[in-house]
């Protein structure tokens, strides 16, 4: 309760100390440089006690177990993003504006289903007579820098504003860990008297000898594509960005494993000749192979209505679905296949997204509501900077951020500082 | 100051917000299966009895099959020819000795120079002139006689010393006197008179030597010798001579330093007959043999033995071997070794032996040689050769008659482990044949008589069950069984098969721990026929037993227990909280069953599984299973450690006790053994 009042509080203060002065755009310079940081871990079902536990320890009792697993629905969802990038843009007279940016990006992307966590955490005893299905599961981990090159131009014709952006990016992988069980479920079988287990699991990984954080193991590239319309107070946008992928060097191990059996322990053809025990069940068979393979890094597609308003208060609001691209893997050219196949793997639900800006007194203030994402919940989306545009902070999780076990979490940071 | 204030604070909050990254730790619980069995009655009575077998007749129903061999002739003393020669001594005064022989000239010259200068000149060379009497024309000369090419010293046991003269002068010579003396000693060898001898004849006189001692270098002394008148012309040729001839002949020696030639010193023609009883064989094939040569010879010279012993084959070859015994100082017997492993004796003596072929005779030849060094050795009376042979025969088979022998083979009680495991109730069967099988390898006729037969329970406190009578109503003990000859064909043996067959239920329900048997065999009871006979050792007479015991029986609490080794010490630490026992039972048993493991010093660890019961399959009105029971036994979280006996006690009782159940080959037991244990991850 206590944290409900504090959110409000701290969501309502903005707007009770509004400004009666119209929005004040910074004073146009032709040169910029923005430092950005964004760390988010965003889950469906799974909370930040769960995070806690994997990244500093503990024991896990069986109350955790439960909720965890109970948590929401069958399918676990869970992605955390760690990024910083530095950008330099020049703006020429004509209001077009070329700019680089270096990025460094971390990023975790898993999906698994409820009976994994019930099979990790429990293992099969309370499970007999019972499948445990784990298809579907998916890990991602991506390290890599990006060098990215933009171009953004403006035309203006019949009073309708074009903007249209470009850009560029060399990327510098560093590591990739895949792993994708694409079929896996477990029987076991009353008093455990045999077992039954189904796999095909593919793993892919880059050379693990060297754990450097900015080796270069791969090379890639990605585009990024948007063109806004202004007219008058009505501005539409769609916007592509990260549109790439990484081809990871030949040294990188590629392993695969399909199997269907039944262990029901070993055969005893001679009780004085006992056979060792050797449970096969135990020893799954990769197929590995060093070779080069390519992973799609998440891009990002927005499309967005963004209508300015002449509230004293609000000044503008805006509307946005936001979707995400990475499929698992790429066979071939580019298909049907692979674009459905990109939205569904990428294990982001398309989000709407609703926010508005406000003019407080000494600062502005970004508030909306989204749903979807890596999330079920709809969350409160928040951010605050100076009216000078220095210096922004905030995050897509305002509802979660004083409460005790958060599914989700971020925060971002901008400074800029133009000259 | 405010950018460093500024800082310091961020990096104060940065770090006291640090949290080090550590593994959760959690338990699961997993279940997993380990091993599993699917059992008939044949393997559980196998895997738990490796002494008995099954069988199935034609309906399925199985049956028990117990074999073991009860008796086994043996005859190693039935053809013992082990035996030993007469030692053969040859002393020196076999040795023989080339004869000596000296020639000494005495020309017509060499007399006419005894005349002086005058000489010459009346009787000049190639003259014809009368001679004239001339006595005493060689008195006291002498003439050197040199046998260094024979001997140095002689000392002889026998000999004689020979004078040959021929008269080769154109005039007869008369009373001559020669005397032989030893050069060193002088001592007086032999003396020849010579009446007279005639122009162109010969003059031989032997005198014995026996007991003398002659040196190289002797000296003939011609005491005398006259010439006579020629009465008339006659030829002088100064080359005609008057030659003296010494020879030593017959030489026996007692003591010799000589060069001794090669010289066969003995030799031995023998049949050698082997004391076999009764038997009387013609072939002997052996399997493991060997005859030993003990020799020992304090001769200088090597002595070379030839030995050959034509009875003895191997590959239609007769054994011959020539071995040499070396000169002997230390008086330490040569022993020779000579093997006979896959030969053949031939017992029938000597082919083409006058009177025929004979028995458990062999023939065999040896010559022994003196070998020449050609150096000077010297040989006294006292040295010897000696040897003797030893005859070390483990036969293979032997052919002929094999003679009339009883064998007793002493009542044996063996103890029997088969019911070992059964430690309580009782059991009732429907039958069991018992089958003493009697085969015979050897191609004699024989008579076996069971002095002794019976089975016994020594831990029930009552008396033994003797074999009763056999199917035809004859009592078993002491009964003449006959049993016929075996043939043998190029060398493969057919045996017979006598079968004794008896129902020996009695003998079995008591579930015995001893078997005592004993028995006669006599080998030709109606003596020698006109077949031939042979035996091959490894092919005695046996006899063994064959129990078949169909599985249609009464169990009461039949109780079986176990002790067995038990290793549980796992490679990985796992720890197993509960194990579970899936017993899917198809035999129409229902048990109790009690599990404990023990130390090492049988010390009880723990008890895991106390009365257990195992329920029945399921059966119909006949008895027959027609559905599998399912038993599940759960093994708590047991002391592991020090564990290294595993005790199983179980009881079994037919799921009838009134009628007969039976056990077929198509009843089984599934077994399944899985483990729940509880692991630690992340530790």
């Amino acid at each position: 309760m206590m944290n409900k009042v504090f959110l409000y509080i701290f969501i309502i203060i903005p707007f009770l100390s509004y400004s009666q002065e119209d929005l004040v755009l910074p004073k146009v310079k032709q040169n910029s440089i923005y430092l950005n940081s964004y760390i988010s871990i965003e889950s469906n079902n799974l909370n930040t006690n769960f995070l806690s536990r994997m990244l500093y320890g503990g024991f896990i009792t069986d109350e955790m177990k439960d909720n965890w697993i109970n948590s929401g629905d069958e399918n676990n969802r869970l992605n955390a993003e760690f990024t910083n990038y530095l950008k330099y843009e020049f703006l020429n007279k004509d209001f077009n504006s070329f700019y680089f940016q270096f990025s460094d990006v971390n990023y975790v992307n898993c999906n698994f289903k409820d009976d994994l966590l019930k099979l990790s955490f429990y293992g099969n005893y309370d499970y007999q007579a019972d499948t445990l299905d784990f298809s579907e599961t998916s890990i991602r981990i991506d390290r890599y820098q990006q060098y990215k090159l933009g171009y953004n131009f403006n035309i203006f014709k019949n009073n309708i504003s074009w903007n249209i952006k470009t850009a560029l990016s060399y990327l510098n992988g560093n590591h990739h860990m895949q792993l994708n069980i694409y079929k896996g479920s477990l029987y076991t079988s009353e008093t455990g008297t045999s077992l039954d287990l189904n796999y095909h699991i593919k793993s892919m990984m880059t050379d693990t000898s060297d754990f450097s954080p900015f080796i270069g193991n791969g090379n890639g590239i990605a585009m990024d594509l948007s063109l806004k319309i202004t007219k008058e107070t009505d501005i539409l946008e769609m916007r592509i960005t990260d549109l790439g992928y990484i081809k990871w060097k030949k040294n990188s191990i590629t392993s695969s494993t399909d199997n269907n059996l039944t262990f029901s322990g070993v055969e005893i053809q001679d009780f004085n000749n006992l056979p060792e025990f050797n449970d096969s069940i135990l020893d799954i068979s990769f197929s590995q192979q060093t070779s080069s393979f390519r992973s799609f890094i998440p891009a990002r597609i927005t499309l967005s209505y963004n209508r300015i308003l002449k509230h004293h208060f609000i000044k503008n609001i805006c509307i946005a679905t936001h979707s995400r691209w990475q499929p698992h893997y790429v066979t071939g050219g580019l298909n049907s296949d692979l674009i459905n196949r990109g939205f569904k793997e990428s294990g982001y639900i398309n989000s709407l997204d609703i926010n508005a800006l406000m003019d407080a007194k000494y600062l502005y203030s970004n508030i909306g509501i989204i749903r979807g994402g890596f999330t079920d919940k709809t969350n409160l989306h928040f951010n605050i900077r100076d009216k000078k545009g220095i210096c922004t902070i905030g995050t897509y999780h305002l509802n979660e951020l004083l409460k005790k076990d958060k599914s989700s979490a971020s925060v971002y940071f901008s400074l800029t500082k133009r000259f | 100051m405010k950018k460093f204030l500024f800082f310091s604070f961020l990096t104060f909050i940065l770090f006291s917000c640090k949290h080090d990254l550590e593994n959760p730790t959690w338990e699961v619980d997993m279940i997993v299966p380990i091993a599993k069995a699917e059992l008939n009655i044949s393997d559980i009575i196998e895997e738990s009895n490796t002494s008995i077998l099954t069988s199935l007749n034609s309906d399925s129903l199985v049956s028990l099959v117990y074999s073991t061999e009860l008796l086994q002739t043996e005859y190693e003393s039935l053809l013992n020819i082990n035996s030993t020669s007469v030692e053969k001594n040859f002393r020196i005064d076999s040795v023989q000795f080339e004869d000596v022989e000296i020639e000494y000239f005495t020309t017509i010259g060499s007399v006419i120079d005894q005349l002086g200068p005058l000489g010459s000149a009346l009787y000049p060379d190639g003259s014809m002139r009368e001679i004239p009497a001339l006595p005493n024309i060689i008195q006291n000369d002498s003439i050197n006689i040199d046998a260094s090419d024979y001997f140095q010293t002689m000392t002889l046991y026998s000999g004689m010393m020979n004078l040959e003269i021929t008269n080769g002068f154109p005039t007869s010579i008369s009373n001559m006197t020669l005397l032989l003396y030893n050069a060193n000693n002088q001592n007086l060898i032999a003396t020849f008179s010579i009446p007279l001898i005639e122009s162109g004849e010969s003059y031989f006189e032997s005198v014995s030597v026996a007991n003398q001692t002659l040196d190289n270098l002797m000296i003939g002394l011609i005491d005398n010798m006259d010439i006579d008148p020629s009465n008339g012309l006659v030829p002088i040729n100064y080359t005609d001579a008057l030659v003296t001839k010494i020879s030593i002949t017959d030489i026996q020696i007692m003591e010799a330093t000589a060069y001794f030639p090669n010289q066969l010193l003995h030799e031995e023609i023998v049949e050698q007959s082997f004391d076999i009883g009764s038997a009387r064989l013609t072939e002997l094939g052996i399997k493991q043999g060997n005859v030993s040569i003990i020799a020992s010879s304090s001769l200088p010279d090597t002595v070379s033995v030839i030995y050959k012993i034509p009875s003895l084959t191997k590959n239609e070859v007769p054994f011959e071997t020539l071995v040499k015994i070396p000169p002997n100082i230390n008086t330490t017997p040569t022993n020779l070794f000579f093997d006979f492993n896959g030969y053949k004796m031939n017992l029938k003596g000597k082919e083409g032996r006058i009177g025929g072929d004979t028995v458990n005779t062999i023939y065999s030849e040896m010559y022994i040689y003196l070998d020449s060094t050609g150096e000077l050795e010297t040989i006294n009376q006292v040295d010897s050769f000696n040897l003797y042979n030893i005859y070390n025969i483990t036969p293979e088979y032997a052919k002929g008659y094999i003679g009339q022998d009883t064998f007793v083979i002493n009542s044996e009680t063996r103890n029997t482990s088969v019911f070992n495991n059964i430690t309580d109730g009782s059991i009732s069967l429907e039958e069991a044949n018992l089958n003493l099988l009697i085969e015979n390898n050897v191609g004699a006729e024989a008579i076996l008589k069971f002095n002794e037969f019976n089975t016994d329970n020594t831990e029930d406190n009552l008396p033994a069950v003797s074999a009763s009578i056999d199917e035809n109503g004859n009592n078993i003990i002491n009964y003449p069984y006959t049993i016929d000859r075996a043939s043998l064909i190029n060398e493969i043996i057919t045996p017979t098969k006598t079968e004794i067959k008896l129902d020996a239920s009695d003998m079995i329900e008591i579930l015995p721990n001893q078997t005592t048997i004993g028995a006669t065999i006599m080998l030709n009871p109606n003596g020698a026929q006109n077949i031939e006979d042979f035996i091959y050792l490894e092919h005695p007479i046996t006899a063994s037993l064959n129990v078949n015991v169909p599985l249609s029986f009464i169990a009461n609490n039949l109780t079986l227990t176990k002790t067995t080794e038990l290793d549980l010490n796992w490679e990985n630490d796992q720890e197993i909280d509960e194990l579970f026992i899936t017993i899917e039972n198809g035999l129409p048993l229902e048990g109790i069953i009690n599990i404990t493991f023990l130390d090492q010093n049988h010390n009880l660890i723990d008890t895991v599984i106390k009365n257990y019961s195992i329920i029945s399959a399921t059966t119909n009105d006949e008895n027959n299973v027609v559905s599998s029971s399912k038993n599940t036994i759960n093994i708590f979280k047991t002391d592991f450690e020090n564990v290294s006996k595993m005790n199983i006690k179980a009881s079994f009782t037919t799921s009838s006790i009134s009628e007969a159940i039976n056990i077929y080959s198509y009843y089984n037991l599934k077994l399944n053994l899985s483990a729940r244990f509880k692991q630690m991850l992340g530790e």
